[in-house]
């Protein structure tokens, strides 16, 4: 083990440019990679959030009677039941005026223009446009609202976000890839004739494949390691001036779960190296028969 | 030791005979010449004692075993019983004579104070105090003499030499030659492929003549006839 490893490291060593330009590649691939991980991270983050602050609200007609509607919706399965609330209109516009106090005296010329509703939410935000439209075909029910246009567009954006991250990542890792077997195809070449006289003297083939295995491997662990050092110094800068600029805004923070997605990258990175030896290998140290 | 049965060996791609219904056995402790022209097919057969290749027909039986029935993954430690000399002596030229035969012991997943073996068999071709030379400090038939003794280090039954005094003048082809032969008495069975008459007429043993692929003569008294 001890030889494999140091002839792996000659062999990055012997050929530096090759091993700097997988490693950059690798590098490069790995940091887009983790960008797009943590800001989808962040947007099902955000989108979480929104779910569940996502209400529906339905506007009464004037005589409908409400204490039948809230016993009708509470029964739906889709309908957090402890989660419905008959508003009369009284209440919404104390509640109104007192979000907005300038409201107050202009509230008091007029009559209350507010309609009594009922403000229910629901166990899975996605059942939203369904139970906005039984809703509205209630009798007394005027009008339905619901935050569902600004959660499909979140949705939107993450599935274009995750379609186009992977088509690009995938293009990426094979590139990632390709640098390695190059490296692994140079190292071969480099010790041809180490690798004829030690099949001629009856090396097994785990002896003489195992150098280019592990050149794979550290490959991927420098590419690893590299690439963490850039990203996790940057992401934390970044969340701390988003976090001052945008403070309503929710973003990732739980160490367990950065930990996570850099312990995923380190075992891609590992995994991207091995493959890559193995192709190299299978490709350029054919046995003789 | 050595048993070819009736081997032929075609090469499909330049459709070329390399050997033709091959037949003879080499016993333990032997030391028998295989000769020839360039092309008679004495390379094609060492490859095959080797197992570098396999016969179109017949059979390859070495150390007992019949090559055909040795699984891939057996192969290396049925080479680790064959030690092979070649003509351009294929020494490792970033590592000293000695660590040259350090590298054999250790790709062979030897254990131990290998130093001290590699030495040993340095000593056996009188070439201890060249041990930190370079193959490209060293003469060629000190080169040569590196490469029997990394051939040796792991004390095989059977020398492979193929054309091992090719690159060498007369003197220093004779010294090689001598060494095989103390080899030989020492209890290894030798094969050493050559076209080379001098060497062949000057120190007698079993020879086996190639012509065109087929084996033409074996005479145990030897000598160089074609």
């Amino acid at each position: 083990m001890t030889y494999a490893l140091q002839q792996a490291m000659r062999a990055i060593r012997g050929n530096w440019v090759a091993s700097v330009s997988t490693i950059t590649t690798m590098t490069l691939s790995l940091t887009i990679l983790a960008g797009f991980s943590l800001i989808s991270l962040n947007l099902n983050t955000v989108l979480a959030n929104l779910q569940d602050e996502l209400q529906v609200s339905a506007f009464l007609l004037d005589g409908a009677n409400h204490a039948q509607l809230v016993q009708e919706i509470r029964s739906w399965p889709e309908v957090d039941e402890r989660r419905v609330y008959y508003v009369p209109k009284e209440e919404a516009l104390a509640g109104l005026t007192s979000d907005l106090p300038a409201l107050q005296q202009a509230a008091s010329l007029v009559d209350n223009p507010l309609p009594n509703s009922i403000e229910l939410r629901l166990f899975d935000p996605s059942q939203t446009p369904a139970v906005a439209q039984r809703l509205a075909s209630q009798p007394g029910v005027a009008e339905v609202i619901d935050g569902s246009d600004a959660v499909e567009l979140f949705l939107a954006i993450n599935d274009s976000l995750r379609i186009g991250g992977s088509i690009l990542i995938v293009i990426l890792l094979s590139s990632a890839l390709f640098a390695i077997v190059n490296s692994i195809r140079a190292a071969i070449t480099g010790r041809r004739r180490e690798i004829e006289v030690m099949r001629l003297v009856g090396a097994t083939r785990s002896f003489v494949r195992a150098p280019f295995l592990l050149e794979g491997l550290l490959l991927g662990l420098i590419s690893a390691v590299v690439t963490l050092a850039l990203v996790v110094p940057g992401y934390l800068m970044i969340i701390e001036r988003l976090g001052e600029q945008l403070p309503f805004v929710p973003l990732v923070r739980d160490t367990n779960l950065l930990a996570q997605v850099a312990g995923l990258l380190a075992a891609l990175a590992i995994l991207v190296g091995l493959v890559g030896s193995a192709i190299g290998i299978s490709q350029h140290l054919r046995e003789e028969v | 030791m050595v048993h070819f049965h009736n081997v032929t060996k075609t090469y499909p791609r330049t459709h070329t005979h390399a050997l033709k219904g091959v037949d003879f056995r080499i016993r333990k402790g032997e030391f028998v010449y295989i000769t020839g022209h360039s092309g008679a097919g004495k390379s094609t057969l060492l490859s095959l004692v080797l197992r570098r290749i396999q016969p179109t027909q017949g059979g390859v039986y070495i150390l007992g075993q019949d090559l055909a029935k040795v699984r891939e993954s057996k192969l290396p430690y049925l080479r680790r019983r064959i030690g092979m000399v070649f003509q351009d002596h294929r020494l490792l030229p970033n590592m000293n004579a000695l660590e040259n035969l350090v590298f054999t012991l250790r790709a062979v997943g030897e254990r131990g104070n290998l130093e001290q073996r590699a030495l040993m068999a340095l000593r056996q071709v009188s070439l201890a105090h060249k041990r930190k030379a370079y193959p490209i400090e060293l003469s060629l038939g000190e080169q040569q003499r590196i490469a029997i003794a990394r051939a040796l280090v792991t004390n095989p039954p059977l020398l492979l030499s193929d054309e091992p005094t090719g690159n060498l003048d007369p003197d220093t082809s004779w010294e090689i030659l001598e060494l095989l032969n103390d080899v030989n008495i020492k209890g290894t069975t030798v094969i050493v492929a050559t076209h080379s008459r001098e060497l062949v007429e000057r120190l007698r043993r079993r020879t086996l003549v190639l012509r065109n692929g087929e084996l033409v003569r074996d005479d145990e008294k030897g000598g160089y006839s074609l």
